[in-house]
């Protein structure tokens, strides 16, 4: 359904990204993991234009293209059929939750408005903010107002969701009422590229785990060949710090 | 206060405030007013960088700040008619002022557009909006609340800068306040009687500006 090819990035002379494919199908949970640096973030900023790659391929169901010379309107195509959650949230801070999920329907979707906030409430509601419609963004938590960024990227039922560390920025109290929600969209078939630190959300829920390095992919496979079996070097030493910590927390 | 001084004060009240209201506060408003629009317009060009409009943007701006408002509307007024430009007092006045508000507010609003974090317009773009409406709906309201606060200067600035209209005849509030003193000799009374009426203008938008802090800090 997505597929990436052979992606490079570089900010001036530095390289982030250095030919990396990935190959996602419907309903696919993939976790891309690495050390802060590996270029995760912006592979995923560059899979929705937030960053232009320098080179490579996009194939998003029917449509594949350059990204060098794609057409503003493919863009803005390609945007509609995919959700974005950024690592802090970026709520718009002058309208209310219920209007931030439903600004993108209103004035991109030209669903009604009437309509648009009743798909909205639903969507608050599944994600546990019923009663927090009418409150702004400075009004919230942590937790409620990422809460709202993932009702805001599913509300339009886009194809794929990604997830650019949803979680880094909140309180270690706060974390696991977002990551619940996104176990709840996993398990209902929702197609979602994620990265971030939590290995258990990676080990319960992905179906597929990529680890990536110096803006290459190092490994990837099944979450048991990653974290029972790990084959390469680095990929071990990153999981044994980061497990390290994991069990250190518990 | 003797009873002259006070019979003084009395007769001219009227003679002045009634200026104040018809020219002084009118030409405050049409030329803040338009003074705004065009600042929005030459903040926009600065910040969508559009290649030759920016550049005229950044002259025009420099060309206002760098030289005194007085020079400005004795060239629109008495300058422009050797080149066939002939102007009546007011619109003369009311040019010279927007294209003055319009440089300086252009500045604080280009300021307040860019404090407005970036990963605003980026999840703009992310709910399938467009540039322009992420401006619209989104950075904009955030940044005229920023900019709120010295818009509201340079306008009670505005409000006192009208009075360099009476140069060019514009009958508004100075310039009333002349004629009277002009005849009865009192130019102590008179011109601090217009002061303080400027001052109670200004005393008042002062308070209408914390009215106005105080609503928006309660939506968001």
């Amino acid at each position: 359904m997505l597929e990436i090819k052979d992606i490079h990035k570089s900010f001036n002379k530095n390289t982030v990204l250095d030919g990396v494919n990935i190959k996602i199908q419907k309903g696919d949970v993939v976790v891309l993991l690495g050390p802060s640096g590996s270029g995760k973030t912006t592979l995923l900023r560059c899979i929705n234009f937030l960053e232009k790659a320098d080179r490579g391929l996009i194939t998003f169901n029917e449509l594949t293209a350059d990204f060098t010379n794609i057409k503003k309107k493919e863009i803005s195509e390609l945007r509609k059929k995919t959700g974005f959650v950024f690592q802090n949230y970026n709520l718009f801070n002058n309208k209310t939750a219920l209007e931030n999920v439903a600004i993108g329907l209103i004035h991109s979707r030209k669903v009604l408005p009437e309509k648009a906030y009743e798909q909205a409430k639903k969507a608050l509601d599944k994600v546990g903010l019923e009663g927090k419609y009418d409150y702004y963004p400075s009004q919230l938590s942590g937790g409620q107002q990422q809460r709202v960024g993932i009702a805001r990227a599913f509300v339009f039922n886009p194809d794929v969701i990604l997830f650019d560390e949803p979680t880094s920025a909140l309180d270690p109290e706060l974390i696991s009422e977002v990551l619940t929600i996104m176990k709840q969209l996993a398990k209902e078939g929702t197609t979602m590229l994620v990265v971030t630190h939590e290995m258990s959300f990676a080990r319960e829920v992905a179906n597929h785990v990529i680890f990536m390095d110096k803006g290459k992919i190092v490994e990837e496979g099944t979450p048991s060949d990653i974290f029972t079996n790990p084959r390469e070097e680095r990929t071990k030493q990153f999981l044994r710090r980061i497990i390290n910590d994991f069990d250190y927390v518990i | 206060m003797d009873a002259r001084t006070i019979e003084i004060l009395q007769n001219s009240f009227m003679k002045i405030l009634i200026p104040g209201l018809t020219y002084t506060i009118p030409l405050t408003l049409i030329s803040f007013f338009l003074g705004l629009v065009l600042a929005l317009l030459v903040a926009l060009i600065q910040i969508a960088d559009i290649k030759v409009l920016k550049h005229v943007a950044k002259f025009y701006v420099w060309i206002i700040r760098g030289t005194p408002l007085l020079v400005q509307i004795f060239i629109i007024f008495y300058g422009l008619p050797n080149i066939g430009i002939i102007l009546d007092p007011l619109p003369a006045a009311i040019i010279a002022f927007s294209l003055n508000v319009g440089a300086y507010a252009s500045e604080t609003l280009r300021a307040a557009i860019l404090s407005v974090p970036k990963g605003q317009l980026e999840a703009g773009y992310c709910v399938g909006l467009s540039y322009f409406k992420t401006m619209r709906l989104i950075i904009l309201p955030q940044a005229f609340k920023t900019a709120f606060p010295p818009l509201f200067n340079s306008f009670i600035g505005l409000v006192k800068d009208t009075s360099l209209a009476a140069n060019i005849t514009v009958t508004e509030m100075f310039m009333a306040t002349q004629q009277i003193a002009a005849k009865l000799y009192e130019p102590l009374i008179l011109y601090c009687e217009v002061a303080v009426i400027y001052l109670f203008f200004c005393t008042v938008l002062s308070k209408i500006q914390k009215y106005g802090e105080k609503r928006m800090s309660m939506s968001q």
